[in-house]
């Protein structure tokens, strides 16, 4: 084993290992090896590694796995992220936020129209709202619900006394 | 085909995942089976993977390839889990001077280890501290470039090239010791 050795076979490590050489490094490597038998029994040994790593590591027994039942439940929980993701918000939100608006719609006309039971309808609609103030969203939606039942309420009662005078 | 396909995900088409996971599925499973070594845990990260990269589908890059992103996710995924698991922690690190009294050893193909079954090579890699057997699942168990591997693995490709290789000592010297205890 000559002083070379030590570094051809680092070299010869590197590019087992998949890391590339320089061109020049190559034509070195393929002389040096022509030359030192036990450099050249060395390259080998490192060929026959990387062979059974990879034989190893391509030998995984997969054959339990049903990947067909892994493909149905991959879809089946990309269906109800989805779903969840549009329906969720809007379909508990929209129904109760409509409803709400239109008690105060209601409200509004009645008590446009002079009937004092209108403060009970617009208490119904502000109830309506209260159980989605869990997030600020929700809360800042049905707080504007509120308001403009509020101010049609205002508006109407306003207009009403108008008319009176 | 691999910008094709990302195009079709990025459109957000169903039918496009599917067909990578008929394609891509088995080496998602087999790369996160050598890093967690436990088969529930495989399964769950195929799975997951796939909804990762369904998630993210509006980011992805046609210029990149599809399998390093996956092999990407499936690494990520595999640690936060045997994180959260504490099952590696103290097989993280290896004793500096165990290291050093591996360094010696020639291949696992050299001429006195040569007798060597697959089974001592899985189980020795079963030792291996989780950063390494992940470089080289991806380098053997993948055909993941260094680049790649860096990639995936968010390190320099330098450190990539030092861990295969400390990883491969660290083989050499368990199976060379373990072969010289069954012949004494």
């Amino acid at each position: 084993m000559t002083s070379d050795c030590k570094w051809i076979r680092e070299q010869l490590e590197m590019k087992s290992s998949g890391g590339g050489l320089p061109e020049l490094q190559q034509k070195e490597l393929q002389h040096h090896l022509t030359e030192c038998s036990a450099c050249a029994r060395f390259s080998l040994s490192l060929a026959a590694e990387d062979r059974l790593l990879g034989e190893v590591h391509r030998s995984v027994d997969d054959e339990e796995v049903d990947f067909q039942e892994l493909a149905d439940r991959l879809n089946r929980k990309l269906d109800a992220l989805e779903g969840r993701r549009t329906d969720g918000f809007w379909a508990r939100v929209a129904p109760w936020s409509v409803l709400a608006l239109g008690f105060s719609i209601l409200a509004g006309l009645l008590n446009l129209a002079g009937f004092d039971g209108s403060r009970v309808v617009e208490q119904v609609a502000r109830d309506l709202c209260s159980p989605h103030r869990a997030t600020v969203l929700v809360g800042s939606l049905t707080s504007g619900i509120v308001v403009c039942a509020v101010l049609s309420w205002l508006i109407s009662r306003a207009v009403f006394r108008l008319a009176i005078k | 085909m691999n910008e094709d396909l990302v195009n079709r995900l990025a459109g957000g088409d169903r039918q496009a995942l599917d067909q990578l996971f008929c394609e891509a599925a088995r080496d998602v499973y087999r790369l996160a089976l050598r890093i967690g070594r436990d088969r529930e845990l495989a399964e769950d990260v195929t799975q997951d993977a796939f909804i990762r990269l369904w998630e993210t589908r509006h980011r992805l890059d046609p210029e990149r390839s599809v399998k390093g992103l996956l092999a990407k996710i499936t690494v990520n995924l595999c640690l936060d889990r045997l994180r959260q698991a504490s099952r590696h922690r103290t097989a993280d690190f290896v004793d500096e001077a165990e290291m050093e009294s591996l360094v010696a050893h020639g291949p696992i193909g050299s001429v006195e280890t040569r007798s060597l079954d697959r089974l001592a090579i899985d189980q020795a890699l079963g030792r291996l501290p989780v950063i390494y057997r992940t470089v080289l699942a991806l380098r053997y168990g993948q055909d993941l470039s260094y680049q790649e591997i860096a990639d995936a693995v968010a390190i320099s490709v330098q450190a990539v090239a030092l861990r295969i290789h400390r990883a491969k000592q660290l083989l050499r010297g368990w199976l060379d010791r373990d072969s010289k205890k069954e012949t004494s």
